[in-house]
């Protein structure tokens, strides 16, 4: 049977436990940084290195964690933060380049579909596509959302509706191009 | 529900695809500051220090204590002996309680 993540938790806690710390690394690199790519809009080596900064910052800070809290949305606190703070290195709100970003590799008509979801979610603000994230992708519901955030409950709610319609233009549009 | 509604509901709720570790965690576990002390591991030495530290003030300090104390109470200086008690009190049990209930 797997540790769970309180377990894991309390033994880097309490004896500086690199195995647990690993276990917990290895348990959440995927879904870290397919969330830290869809915040830098699909650039890996740039999700990497924030994926990395985070779990640094997230070892360096796993004493305050509180054990009523659930960890993924700690993880997620402490990702979206790094990412906010790294755009704010460069610049206030990057234009979308389309150019710049990775091309998808699946030709079939249901990635067709997939593809051009996920082009829509790259277009909408760094907010709306975190919240996007971790509800849909993640399955967080929107209390979870607005606690790993730090947003009003009422925010995320009213960031998925409006991105739901924006999405929904978008893809519209685009089937009539 | 709008069937493009329920497209872009199961569109977005499809799961991701699982990225490859391929080095990722190892590169972290390498990052990572050197090792602290562990709070267990520096409770003991903290004990044991005390306890060695306190056998040796015992074996060079107590007989001149003693005597000073003797003249104190045989010259009627209660006041100064009890004093003198309570510092030495205060000195073994405010470290002692400070190690064993500080989190």
């Amino acid at each position: 049977m797997s540790d769970s993540d309180a377990a894991l938790i309390a033994r880097v806690v309490t004896d500086d436990d690199r195995i647990a710390f690993e276990l917990l690394v290895r348990r959440y690199q995927s879904p870290l940084r397919n969330f830290l790519r869809r915040m830098t809009r699909n650039d890996a080596e740039r999700a990497d290195d924030l994926a990395q900064e985070t779990l640094l910052k997230l070892y360096t800070s796993i004493a305050s964690f509180k054990a009523q809290a659930k960890f993924s949305t700690w993880l997620y606190r402490i990702a979206y933060n790094t990412f906010l703070n790294d755009v704010r290195k460069i610049v206030p709100e990057a234009e979308f380049d389309e150019a710049y970003h990775s091309p998808m590799t699946d030709n079939s008509a249901a990635a067709g579909d997939q593809r051009d979801v996920d082009a829509a979610l790259e277009r909408l603000p760094d907010r709306q596509r975190a919240v996007f994230d971790l509800h849909y992708k993640k399955g967080m519901t929107h209390q979870e959302v607005a606690n790993a955030l730090e947003l009003p409950l009422g925010t995320v709610k009213s960031d998925l509706t409006r991105g739901r319609e924006a999405l929904k233009a978008m893809l519209e549009d685009w089937e009539q191009a | 529900m709008d069937p493009k509604d329920t497209q872009l509901e199961v569109a977005l709720r499809k799961a991701e695809p699982a990225i490859a570790d391929d080095g990722f965690s190892d590169a972290v576990m390498g990052r990572l500051p050197g090792r602290k002390l562990s709070r267990a591991t520096a409770r003991r030495l903290t004990l044991g220090g005390a306890a060695v530290a306190g056998s040796i003030f015992t074996s060079v300090l107590g007989a001149p204590l003693e005597t000073a104390f003797s003249s104190l109470v045989l010259e009627g200086g209660y006041a100064m002996a009890v004093l003198a008690a309570l510092v030495i009190l205060a000195a073994i049990t405010v470290p002692v309680a400070w190690v064993c209930y500080s989190r």
